[in-house]
């Protein structure tokens, strides 16, 4: 059984209150769903400037959709925003010609680069925020474990196995470097 | 199958960490996505965890990119392994990246070779040199972040910074004076602030300063804004960002310094649109 969570906690009676025409229902809906939208947005996407555009066409069709009474169950909405914006995705993905087929992981960045100075500023600061988790971290050994994992995407019983470490350790490194990486980019900028 | 997706089981079974690196079964993908929307420290982890992942491709990149230097010191706190590749996966590769895989087996022993002998140390002293200096300039594109941060409680597709390119008259082109147009309503985007870009041009006889000065004049000769010890940036520009109200329709000039004020190096006009 599906925990019930706060999205579903009046979300059947926000989405009544859209199709009523209530903006501040709108602004509501916003404000619950939008730092996911965003997220899922930026996880899709290459760089901040196209998440943002992603983020901003996905919060309007989603309204016009609710608006226009398509979505039904409140349940759901949480599934249906998600579609939707992978649905975004794909749709600028394949009109940036990047590829006929698009992969079964998306969240690899199918939207084309838009990449400015701007962006390249936030790109090294993200560099310098990696660079002091991996001196956080200190040991060779935790690197290797956060490289494999996030980047080479290896199974995590073939890192374990090659570096003689148990589960346990192996999700401390990557929770560990996580937190750290978190706390520099609560207090830095968000990307 | 991890569902349904109940806090203590994400936990537990390190579902985050198999999110963020692409290995969830696309259902579990789904509920855990889905999840997100209810539970704000699980976004609070993915979001911290997606941008590690990118930092991390991020410096594999400039990894890759750094060149070969002379011996020097290691008083950076990194050594060569702080940022060595581990070694190539043994795991079959998903799909498309079978390729990127493939060509990874065939450049990394040409990587280690290339990169066997570099300092890293004073590679990185270096870069965060420069890197001290694209965080002074971010401290001042910081707090407009933070505005359209907050901008995106509202629907309004217009949330992105406005950029205006000034650049340099060459000989043969016409020398357009660029224009500032204010959005035609203001909750079009009248809050957002403008991004100029200040081209700069570096020769033999005049390379690029260190630090700028610059002057924005009006069309009476008046100073609007003036700024000491802007720093380029890596495109050999300086970004100043001015609310939108800032100035109004009329002429400008600006002025740039190459340190203390002397004679100006550059004279870039500006309009602003009525």
């Amino acid at each position: 059984m599906k925990k019930k969570g706060k999205t579903e906690d009046g979300a059947g009676d926000l989405m009544a209150r859209i199709r009523a025409g209530d903006t501040a229902a709108e602004a509501e809906l916003v404000e619950r769903f939008g730092p996911t939208l965003a997220f899922l947005a930026r996880r899709h996407t290459r760089d901040a400037a196209a998440a943002e555009d992603l983020y901003q066409e996905t919060l309007i069709l989603a309204l016009e959709k609710i608006r226009a009474d398509a979505v039904h169950d409140a349940e759901k909405l949480p599934a249906f925003l998600r579609a939707l914006v992978r649905n975004l995705a794909l749709k600028v993905y394949r009109r940036h010609g990047v590829s006929k087929e698009v992969p079964e992981d998306e969240h690899s960045e199918p939207v084309a680069d838009s990449a400015g100075p701007l962006q390249h500023l936030l790109g090294q600061e993200r560099q310098r925020m990696t660079r002091n988790v991996l001196r956080y971290l200190g040991n060779e050994r935790d690197r290797q474990v956060l490289f494999r994992f996030y980047l080479q995407e290896e199974p995590s019983a073939a890192i374990c196995r090659d570096l003689d470490l148990g589960q346990d350790h192996f999700y401390r490194v990557l929770h560990r470097a996580r937190q750290r990486f978190r706390q520099l980019w609560d207090r830095g900028v968000s990307i | 199958m991890i569902r349904p997706m109940e806090h203590p089981t994400i936990e537990q079974k390190g579902v985050l960490d198999h999110y963020l690196a692409g290995q969830l079964e696309p259902e579990d993908e789904a509920a855990f996505e889905e999840h997100l929307f209810t539970c704000p420290d699980c976004l609070r982890q993915a979001q911290a965890g997606e941008e590690l992942r990118r930092g991390l491709a991020d410096l594999r990149g400039e990894t890759a990119r750094v060149p070969t230097a002379a011996p020097g010191d290691e008083t950076s706190g990194a050594s060569a392994s702080t940022l060595s590749f581990p070694s190539p996966p043994t795991a079959p590769a998903r799909s498309w990246r079978s390729l990127a895989v493939a060509a990874m087996l065939v450049l990394a022993p040409l990587g280690v070779l290339a990169l066997r002998g570099v300092d890293y140390g004073r590679q990185l002293a270096v870069a965060e040199d420069q890197l001290s200096t694209v965080r002074r300039s971010l401290d001042t594109v910081e707090s407009e972040l933070e505005t359209l941060r907050h901008s995106r409680t509202r629907v309004r597709p217009a949330a992105a910074l406005r950029l205006l390119p000034l650049g340099v008259s060459r000989a043969g082109e016409a020398a357009a004076v660029p224009v500032l147009e204010p959005p035609p309503e203001p909750s079009s985007g009248g809050d957002t602030p403008w991004v100029i870009s200040l081209e700069l041009t570096a020769t033999p006889q005049r390379p690029l300063a260190d630090a700028y000065s610059l002057r924005l004049l009006d069309g009476d000769g008046g100073v609007r804004f003036h700024a000491e010890g802007v720093e380029p940036t890596s495109y050999d520009s300086l970004l100043v960002i001015l609310p939108q109200g800032f100035l109004e329709a009329g002429d400008y000039v600006f002025e740039v310094f190459a340190g203390d004020p002397g004679e100006a190096v550059a004279r870039l006009p500006l309009r602003v649109g009525s």
